[in-house]
């Protein structure tokens, strides 16, 4: 005989449909690997689809029939299967032909779970034969019914606080045992974690990490657009309240599809008696303005400028300049300076037209556009230039409208995989990205429409402070100047005014899962803060272990207004139902209680030889199946019931407050 | 070595088709043994619950109280060969079991089945005969196989003893021994007839009422079936909780020396999914499991010393004091109500 303790029990209706969820997600498991014809999965769905609707028919007969005609559907390609991709693809489809005829037939819970078990061997099998990207959704779905389907499948009451405890401890114990090991041993070669989860990058095979970005990047030198995270909060330097929106530190003219760098120097600075001087940049405006910087940090090294520098009097002995690419570098840092600049002026604004050419002296370098730019980056800038009529102010303003409109800002945009541009990621795929992306992407749809342009890097805004403009971590900034014929370069921010992602900031949660990833990628990077993560781990687990175990002595009992029996099980109306017949059992003189040991039926038979009128008979059958029979009583009857036993204690209540006063009168 | 036998009653038979309605074969089946064992409703009842629940019968009374009759009775309804063994002390293991017979035609040991090869064996006063053969007994009853000359025989199906004892006779028996008794699912007490009863017994006795004419309402086959549909019955988890509670009272209980065992609550869950059927449930209820234990539960009840009735009553006096402490272990053990 059957040892399964549920062999008896009816399949609860949700256990059944996630059975033919799974079989029917498995089914399509096998469809997307590629290795099946349609026809017999057709079958197989029809299978499931026929069994469903003759379980309700009482006949056994016409289930089993309407089970293999499904099976035997399944298993008809199986041939052709085995032709087409060996003979080992053929046992999927067999399993799947079992698993169709186990559902048809399945009439208790234990069959119901066979056909939970067969699903799943069917996907895995299937991810066997041909791995493929697509078997995820099905995997997800069959894992997902199967798991539900299990826990719908065992409708009694769960295992005890006992076997419980035992399995928590069990599973923390190993975990913790797995993850010390796995910080103890070092890692044979190659990035632990590669990439984020979140990123593209690792769903694309995982090659681009993201850097944690630092204002320093914006100094000039190089700028990477695979670089992410916050900056921080540092107060860095003080300019003037009343000077430009924009402090430019360096100029990068070339890109190469990740990143920005610098091919040759601005200007060349010369010693003299105040300082150093430049000659003026090539289309630089004529309007000159000098401003006092004083660094409030020594973290940040480049010179600052509210335009294009041509001269810097260093406020303190010894100071030496030293130029880096387009930026200079002032050394030591953190001595205060006077720079003189010639201001830039901003894209579309009324300004008188200068003496500077139609295009730049070496117009080559600010039209460089790798050949890893796709095409349909060059046809989008070449698209805005056409519409926006001539004029290169008019064109940048278009483009600058057109980035604003498709993308949105965020400080942690995805990370472009490996091989793919970071424009064309950011233009096409993500549409979310942060001051150097938009300013990327508008210098090369400007270059691919023939109009020269080029990235600058420093500070944008700032905070007011005593009648000075502070400028923090946080406002270092990406834009782009771009040559106006007659005005030469001119500012253009993009991200000014683009809409950011949920709010002002990039939403919590991907922050905090980019903090996690970079700090668990800085902790596994050493030996020693490995050890020190292992064992305070092991001491975080053994300290709350003994914290438990101490604390166990003094728990309170639990409350004891809900039965012991129906606690254990999650049922709502069946604990209601349940308290509702203590409460009528409470409600009856002492004599015409249930005992201890009374069944219900023998109970209700007293009650009934008895004489007593208003029993709720028909409640306390369905209180006697919902305990003992092969399925529950529907939602409806059970809370029916459990209305009827509440009028009954409320009407036993009532007879006994009436009686009462009349017996004392009496 | 395991050799099923073709004869007496074929090769293991195959899997039967589900009855439409076991309740009513099941019901059938009482009201055919009745039609000659008259007035003893409930000792029917249990003798059919027994058998549904695949377990065997120990009955136990006086001579001439219908014992006999009953296990007849039983086997007509069945249409099935029922063989009779009397019990006596000079009784050996192979006159039961059957033995190996020297056939001189093919040279060697022919086995030759005894009496146990029968659907139903009537075993008539089995505490007579000696302990080695109650232990051929044994093994028949819980495997349901004999060993014979090192060669294991596969008995028919289904196979039901049907034993009595009589507890009034002291000298010159063997008790069975508690494992004995353990294998046996229910013990019957037939007990007095009323006179108006018995009256219209020796009516119809000597109307010529014998088993021997009853028409069989039942096959082998359908016998099969109804113990599968017994197997199905549901049994929740407060009937299980309940039943152990029982069992497990029995060994607490300060009169008993040694309690029922874990097959004794097997066989009380068992015979409670036959009552079940038999009253047309598809579930076990609490009154089905407390209803049973004094007939499954009582016989394996070891009693302490000073509970123990003087030898003046006997066997008797001391199936009356088992069956008190049974009954009473009902009330104080509580009836949950959970799912």
């Amino acid at each position: 005989m059957a040892a399964d303790g549920f062999a008896t029990h009816a399949p609860a209706p949700v256990a059944l449909g996630c059975a033919a969820v799974a079989v029917v997600a498995s089914a399509w498991g096998l469809a997307v690997t590629g290795g099946v014809p349609v026809g017999g999965l057709v079958a197989a769905a029809l299978g499931v689809a026929l069994g469903v609707l003759v379980r309700r028919v009482p006949r056994r007969a016409a289930a089993v029939a309407v089970g293999v005609l499904g099976a035997a559907g399944c298993a008809v390609w199986a041939p052709g299967l085995a032709a087409s991709s060996g003979a080992l693809a053929v046992w999927p489809v067999l399993g799947l032909a079992l698993a169709v005829l186990q559902f048809a037939t399945a009439r208790s819970l234990r069959e119901v779970r066979l056909v939970l078990g067969l699903s799943v061997l069917v996907v895995l099998a299937a991810a066997g034969v041909s791995p493929v990207a697509a078997l995820v959704g099905p995997l997800v779905l069959v894992w997902g019914s199967v798991l539900a389907g299990f826990a719908g499948a065992v409708p009694h009451r769960g295992p005890g606080a006992g076997p419980r405890g035992r399995t928590v401890r069990a599973v923390v114990a190993a975990g913790t045992a797995g993850v010390v090991l796995f910080l103890l041993v070092p890692p044979t070669g190659g990035a632990v974690l590669a990439g984020g989860a979140l990123g593209r990058a690792a769903a694309a095979g995982g090659a681009a990490a993201a850097a944690p970005r630092s204002s320093a990047a914006y100094a000039g030198g190089e700028l990477d657009l695979s670089s992410r995270g916050d900056l921080p909060e540092t107060e860095l330097l003080s300019v003037p309240a009343g000077s430009p929106s924009w402090w430019r530190s360096g100029v990068l003219d070339t890109y190469d599809g990740r990143t920005w760098s610098a091919s040759a120097a601005t200007a060349t600075w010369s010693a003299v008696p105040e300082g150093w001087a430049a000659g003026a940049e090539d289309g630089a405006s004529p309007v000159r303005r000098v401003d006092e910087v004083r660094p409030l940090s020594s973290e940040y090294p480049a010179l600052v400028s509210a335009g294009s520098p041509v001269g810097v009097s260093p406020r303190a002995d010894g100071t030496r300049l030293r130029v880096l690419g387009t930026s200079v570098l002032l050394t030591p840092p953190g001595a205060g300076y006077a720079v003189t600049s010639r201001q830039t002026p901003t894209v579309g604004d009324a300004v008188a037209p200068g003496t500077a050419g139609p295009a730049p002296a070496d117009a080559g370098r600010w039209l460089q556009v790798p050949a890893s730019v796709p095409q349909r980056v060059r046809d989008l800038g070449r698209e805005l230039a056409d519409g926006a009529g001539g004029g290169a102010a008019a064109v940048a303003l278009a483009v600058e409208e057109h980035l604003r409109s498709v993308a949105r800002y965020s400080l942690d945009a995805p990370v472009p995989g490996a091989g793919e541009d970071a424009v064309d990621a950011f233009l096409f795929v993500d549409q979310v990205g942060f001051c150097e992306q938009f300013a990327s992407a508008e210098v090369v749809l400007l270059r691919s429409a023939g109009i020269p342009a080029r990235l600058v890097t420093g500070f944008a805004a700032g905070t007011e402070v005593d009648g000075r403009r502070v400028l923090r971590g946080v406002d270092a900034h990406a834009w782009v100047e771009v040559w106006v014929p007659g005005q030469g370069w001119t500012t253009s921010d993009p991200t000014a005014g683009a809409v950011p992602v949920a709010g002002s900031r990039s939403p919590w949660w991907a922050g905090a899962w980019s903090w996690a990833q970079r700090a668990v990628g800085a902790l596994l990077d050493g030996t020693g803060s490995r050890v020190v993560a292992a064992a305070v781990l092991a001491g975080v687990v053994v300290g709350g272990w003994l914290v438990l175990r101490a604390r166990r002595g003094t728990g309170a009992p639990a409350s004891a207004a809900v039965p012991v029996g129906a606690r254990r099980r999650g049922d709502a109306s069946l604990v209601a139902l349940l308290v509702a017949l203590d409460r009528f059992d409470a409600a009856l003189p002492p004599d015409r209680r249930r005992g201890p040991a009374e069944g219900l039926s023998t109970w209700r038979a007293r009650l009934g030889a008895a004489g007593s009128r208003g029993v709720p008979v028909e409640a306390l059958g369905v209180v006697e199946r919902a305990c003992f029979a092969r399925a529950v009583p529907a939602r409806a009857e059970l809370d029916g019931a459990r209305e009827a036993l509440e009028r009954a204690a409320s009407r036993v209540l009532g007879e006994a407050g009436a009686a009462g006063p009349a017996g004392g009168r009496g | 070595m395991d050799h099923p036998l073709p004869e007496p009653s074929g090769a293991p038979a195959p899997a039967p088709a589900p009855l439409p309605d076991p309740t009513a074969a099941a019901r059938a089946l009482v009201d055919g043994v009745e039609r000659v064992v008259r007035g003893r409703r409930a000792a029917v009842e249990l003798l059919v619950t027994a058998v549904l629940a695949r377990g065997h019968v120990l009955v136990e009374d006086v001579p001439g109280s219908g014992k006999t009759t009953l296990a007849t009775a039983f086997a007509a309804s069945l249409g099935a060969e029922c063989s009779r063994v009397q019990a006596t002390a000079d009784l050996l293991p192979a006159d039961v079991t059957g033995s190996g017979v020297w056939d001189p035609a093919s040279g060697g040991f022919r086995f030759v089945p005894g009496p146990l090869f029968a659907p139903v064996v009537l075993v008539d006063e089995l505490n007579r005969t000696s302990p080695r053969t109650q232990s051929a007994f044994l093994e028949a009853m819980e495997e349901r196989r004999v060993t014979v000359d090192g060669v294991r025989h596969r008995l028919p199906e289904p196979f039901v003893v049907v034993a009595t004892q009589n507890p009034v006779e002291q000298h010159g028996t063997y008790p069975l021994p508690e494992g004995q008794l353990d294998r046996f699912a229910v013990r019957l007490v037939l007990g007095p007839l009323t006179a108006d009863v018995e009256r219209r017994v020796l009516r119809e006795q000597l109307a010529g009422n014998r088993p021997e004419t009853l028409t069989p309402v039942l096959d082998l086959a359908g016998l099969l079936a109804l113990q599968r549909a017994t197997a199905g019955v549901h049994v929740a988890d407060a009937t299980l909780d309940l039943a152990v509670g029982l069992t497990r009272a029995t060994r607490t209980d300060p009169r008993v020396r040694l309690g029922a065992g874990t097959r004794a609550g097997l066989t009380l869950v068992r015979c409670a999914q036959a009552r079940a059927l038999l009253a047309g449930r598809d579930h076990v209820l609490p009154e089905d499991v407390q209803a049973l234990v004094v007939p499954v539960l009582a016989h394996r009840l070891l009693l302490a010393e000073e509970h123990e009735p003087l030898e003046v009553g006997g066997a008797g006096s001391r199936t009356l004091a088992q069956e008190r402490l049974a009954a009473g272990l009902v009330p104080g053990t509580a009836v949950p109500l959970h799912r």
